[in-house]
């Protein structure tokens, strides 16, 4: 029993192993369809995942410019003080330091009481600073009064000397005072300077902000030293000449608390972008089987594509640039060896086909079609076919991009995004083919890719990161991706929207 | 049989989803691959679209295949997997045991084989109920012992054997009815 089970085994075993059985060619043009929707699934997930990551970067980005951006403004604080001054609008003031006595921690006084200890140190630095009196005289004399001011204590006075009887110390620290500032602008008018905080630490400078100029009081353990120096360029000028006169003039250390001008920026870039090719081909104008989207896409590969040139920017505001330029744009794509038939070209328009028909082996591409030009003598008949071994597409572009870029800019470095439409005009679009004829004899032939649109046009977004080395020079490297907005050809087998993700890498020059 | 050096260059274009190599390495593997789905499905279009599925799954799992062994037998083990998920996904792995099949009478002994058309034999094997087709062919045609077949399709040993060898007799009558045995004691 066992040995005629063993021998069914066998004879089954035997019977069937080593036979094979092709399936109908179905079989294939299914799989080949699922693996095209697959390849389109596969390709809508990656737009997806870099979709989320270039959502990712976007949120990495900003959080990051927040932290540097509070970094930053902790960093300037100790040169702003929080409690601020401001000289009101009006002629060029001169300024006095007048000392009063140390304000006791425990003496939350009143104004009255803050009015008598004025007195009191005016009275007692009578021969050391300038009194109620002094303030009133020339200006040489106040500069001479402000070449060595001597503060033995805390409180500080500043008020200009054009109106020097309304000129009022602010007790410092009395917390019972409401807005003295407000108080004094509105009593001293025009020419007045309102403190809102007169203890003056050491090594904390106080900035007393004006419309047109700035004053730090600066305090060290042996003296306390006024500087003045210009907010404005506008005010250059007359601040040069007070620099003859005045030697307090121009020295400050402090930054400038706010109203910077923006001053326009020229920038050239030299930029180079290796790309990675994702064309979007879909079926055109389909009349043989070897025009269809399968035939032309299968054994057809990006084999290389990048794009260089020169980028100009013009920044007008703080954050906002217009971009342009110019590059050249390469692609060179393989077509793996293929069958090639023969067709009839079609006339040119506005003439007539020649006597029996202009017949050429065509060849297809993803970007269009070329006829091979046949020997004099030797054309063949519709339908001949011929072997091409591989040939070379090669695409050549003049792009020209207009768009904007923001900036954002964090010390030495920028974070950067653009977003350009590209003019892409067409420069060369040829097909370096080689045949191998009946004979045996390999033809290398070049020719002209027809059917590709002279202009195309298309987007691109990009977002990255430069890097100041000088003022003048920097490096910023930039991924990016580009777009289709149009076809690239028209009237073709397939229909062609170019795509691509890129790394741009580029030397900028400010002017 | 591939050559090494060809099948290496196909599987590297296939990793990088190559559709010419994906053509060329199904034309190369696909009339083996066909008669493995044959022998597991009901008639030829439910092989064909095993193949099918089969293949799929390979292209989208080669960058898998780690060298080790054979690449047809990757393939192969492939279509053996798809095969039977089609069958527990259709519930076809339920024994299907009629009496007049348990009850048909083993061959002769000392039977000798005549020249069997391969075409013929893969049709019995299709013949059987879907459990002993897969019992079968594990065992026959894969070589795996009744515990691993157990194992693989979720059954008893016990049922393994008995699987097979009801196969075995149904597949005796099979040979017996066409008429293709050579005359008896003839060795």
């Amino acid at each position: 029993m066992d040995k005629h089970l063993h021998n069914i085994d066998q004879l089954f075993k035997d019977g069937i192993e080593g036979y094979t059985d092709p399936p109908s060619d179905n079989v294939w043009s299914n799989i080949d369809q699922q693996l095209d929707k697959r390849e389109v699934s596969l390709t809508r997930y990656k737009y997806k995942i870099a979709k989320y990551a270039v959502a990712a970067m976007a949120l990495l980005t900003v959080s990051f410019a927040m932290v540097l951006l509070v970094k930053s403004k902790k960093a300037q604080a100790p040169a702003v003080p929080t409690d601020s001054a401001v000289v009101s609008p009006g002629s060029k003031p001169s300024l006095i330091i007048k000392e009063n006595q140390p304000q006791q921690a425990d003496n939350k006084n009143s104004n009255a009481g803050t009015a008598q200890k004025e007195e009191n140190a005016v009275e007692q630095n009578t021969a050391a600073v300038p009194s109620k009196t002094d303030a009133a005289t020339s200006l040489p004399e106040q500069k001479q009064e402000l070449k060595k001011p001597v503060l033995k204590e805390n409180n500080v006075t500043v008020s200009t000397t054009t109106n020097p009887v309304k000129q009022k110390t602010i007790a410092a620290a009395d917390k019972k005072e409401k807005k003295p500032a407000d108080k004094i602008n509105k009593e001293n008018g025009q020419n007045s300077i309102v403190v809102k905080q007169t203890v003056i630490k050491e090594n904390k400078p106080v900035v007393l902000q004006g419309p047109d100029y700035n004053y730090t009081i600066t305090k060290t353990n042996t003296e306390t030293s006024l500087t003045q120096s210009n907010s404005f360029t506008s005010q250059i000028a007359w601040l040069n000449e007070e620099r003859m006169s005045n030697p307090y003039a121009g020295k400050t250390a402090v930054p400038v608390i706010k109203a910077k001008r923006f001053k326009p920026v020229f920038s050239v870039a030299a930029y180079y972008n290796p790309e990675h090719v994702t064309n979007e081909v879909s079926e055109g104008k389909v009349v043989h089987r070897e025009d269809r989207r399968e035939e032309i896409v299968e054994g057809e590969k990006v084999k290389q594509s990048f794009n260089y040139g020169v980028q100009l920017s013009y920044q007008f505001s703080n954050h906002w640039a217009a971009v342009t330029g110019v590059g050249i744009s390469k692609t060179k794509s393989t077509i793996l060896p293929r069958n090639l038939y023969a067709r009839p070209v079609p006339p040119a328009p506005g003439q007539n086909p020649p006597p029996g028909g202009d017949v050429k082996y065509k060849i297809n591409c993803t970007a269009g079609y070329a006829f091979l030009p046949s020997k004099s003598g030797s054309a063949p008949a519709s339908g001949d076919s011929i072997k091409a071994l591989q040939s070379v597409n090669t695409l050549t572009y003049v792009t020209v991009p207009l768009g904007m870029k923001y900036i954002y800019k964090i010390n030495r470095f920028a974070l950067n995004a653009v977003a350009a439409v590209d003019m892409n005009i067409l420069t060369n679009g040829n097909m370096q083919a080689t045949v191998t004829e009946t004979s045996g004899i390999k033809t290398q032939t070049n020719v002209t890719v027809q059917g590709l649109r002279p202009v195309n046009f298309s987007a691109m977004i990009g977002a990255g990161a430069e890097y100041f080395a000088s003022t003048r020079l920097s490096v910023y490297l930039m991924p990016e991706t580009n777009f289709s907005l149009t076809t690239i050809n028209k009237n073709t087998p397939t229909q062609t929207k170019r795509g691509s993700w890129g790394m741009q890498a580029g030397v900028r020059f400010n002017f | 049989m591939l050559q090494v050096e060809s099948l290496q260059q196909l599987i590297q274009g296939c990793i990088k989803a190559d559709r010419n190599c994906q053509s060329l390495l199904y034309r190369r593997l696909s009339p083996a691959m066909m008669v493995v789905c044959l022998r597991y499905s009901r008639n030829r279009e439910e092989a064909e679209e095993v193949l099918q599925e089969g293949f799929l799954q390979v292209f989208k799992s080669i960058h898998q295949f780690r060298g080790e062994g054979s690449f047809e037998g990757w393939v192969r083990r492939i279509m053996v997997n798809c095969s039977l998920q089609r069958l527990r996904s259709r519930s076809h792995l339920t024994p299907v045991i009629t009496l007049e099949q348990t009850k048909e009478e083993p061959a002769e002994a000392n039977i000798v084989y005549a020249d069997l058309d391969a075409k013929e034999l893969i049709k019995m094997v299709q013949t059987l109920p879907p459990m002993y087709r897969a019992v079968f062919n594990l065992y026959v045609f894969e070589g795996m012992k009744h515990r691993e077949i157990a194992e693989f399709l979720g059954i008893s040993e016990g049922t393994s054997k008995s699987n097979l060898s009801d196969a075995r007799k149904i597949l005796q009558s099979a040979v017996l009815r066409s008429n293709i045995i050579a005359k008896p004691n003839q060795i």
